[in-house]
């Protein structure tokens, strides 16, 4: 052979520059062994594809997916559908990970109680009082100087509506359902003394990118997001 | 990247990571228990993983050092690691099935009998698509023994598999 069969591996698997393929190209073509060759590699490589094709089909264990999605959320956030997805659990491995969520959910829900912008409903946290006003009335495209502040509205996959807002005792995620506005990521607001809630920093673009993950499509633009004022947010 | 966007991106690798750890350890338990540790040291330190490279890459680097440190001792029981359910009712099946099924033992048995590193060197090149300067990273090998394991690990498959068509 005039070629080595690192070369041949090489040319099979794509690894080689122009230069270099050519030259195999051309032994192969003077030579049938290094042709066979070449095919042989071609098959085992199909054979072992085909035969492994199968295994990243299998479902995973839904407690894998579970704990990914919940440790997803950085330390001041917490998903209220991992939070009934909790509830319904029992016990898994993941129990550790599942304590710690607690422990911020709690501390978060006695700050958010003080202040009452948020109620317990049936399937978690509702907006309540200036909250709920606020996301069935204002428009990200008109509120200056409102004390909280809509920084968009978007449609989650199902098609709920929903807008993230920022303001002093809450920032977060908000879908509309029957039982009103209900909270899908909550986070402690910009204080007060902070100021100008236009310059708030990080945490806004977290909560952007968070709705980024869940929007199916754009942001609504400011006709889209009046009309949908009118529809009463369907 | 957003942690949301990192642990969706970590949910869709995960068939392929629970693959390679079979690969690793050839035996179904053990390999779901690499799993849960890479899961758990991938959500750990996702931050330092750098966006402009493959996730796979990365997640498959953490799970194979993690293997390594548990000390490959650890397996020696070399079970074959196609599934279970393989080995039923092949009395029931056509030919075509029975041959189809004694070749997809033939490529568990020609697997098992490399040694590991050409073993996964095979796995990452030739089933998981890896190039060779990424499969040589998360080896933690210089590219010369990659593809000189990668020759002789084919070697052995092709002369394993030839002799059983």
């Amino acid at each position: 052979m005039t070629v080595t069969a690192e070369q041949i591996a090489a040319f099979v698997d794509d690894e080689l520059d122009a230069t270099a393929r050519a030259q195999v190209a051309e032994a192969a073509l003077r030579d049938p062994a290094i042709a066979a060759r070449i095919a042989a590699e071609r098959d085992l490589r199909e054979t072992l594809r085909a035969h492994f094709a199968p295994m990243a089909d299998l479902p995973v264990p839904q407690d894998w997916v579970d704990t990914i999605r919940q440790a997803r959320a950085d330390p001041v956030v917490t998903s209220l559908d991992a939070m009934r997805a909790r509830r319904s659990w029992g016990r898994g491995w993941a129990g550790a990970a599942m304590a710690a969520s607690l422990v911020i959910g709690v501390g978060i829900g006695a700050q958010l109680h003080r202040d009452g912008p948020l109620v317990a409903g049936p399937g978690g946290l509702i907006a309540a009082g200036d909250l709920a006003r606020t996301l069935d009335r204002q428009l990200a495209s008109a509120q200056d100087g409102a004390p909280i502040r809509i920084l968009g509205t978007f449609r989650r996959q199902g098609g709920d509506l929903c807008r993230v807002f920022a303001g002093a005792v809450a920032s977060g995620i908000a879908c509309h359902g029957h039982a009103g506005w209900q909270m899908e990521q909550v986070r402690p607001g910009v204080a007060p003394e902070r100021g100008a809630y236009a310059q708030a920093g990080s945490g806004e673009g977290d909560l952007m990118a968070a709705a980024q993950a869940m929007a199916t499509g754009d942001p609504l633009d400011a006709d889209h997001e009046r009309t949908a004022r009118e529809h009463g947010w369907q | 990247m957003h942690p949301a966007v990192f642990g969706e991106e970590l949910v869709t690798l995960l068939p392929r990571m629970r693959r390679f750890a079979r690969s690793l350890t050839r035996d179904a338990t053990d390999a779901d228990d690499l799993c849960q540790m890479t899961i758990e040291r991938a959500l750990k330190s996702w931050q330092q993983w750098q966006g402009g490279s493959r996730l796979d890459a990365w997640v498959f680097r953490i799970m194979r050092n993690i293997w390594i440190d548990e000390g490959r001792a650890r397996t020696r029981r070399k079970q074959t690691f196609a599934p279970e359910a393989d080995g039923d009712a092949v009395g029931d099946r056509g030919d075509a099935a029975i041959e189809a099924h004694a070749e997809r033992g033939n490529v568990d048995r020609a697997m098992a009998r490399l040694p590991a590193d050409q073993r996964e060197a095979v796995m990452l090149v030739l089933v998981e698509g890896f190039a060779y300067k990424e499969a040589a990273e998360i080896l933690g090998c210089p590219m010369g023994t990659l593809t000189s394991r990668l020759v002789r690990g084919r070697e052995a498959l092709l002369r394993e598999l030839g002799e059983a068509r």
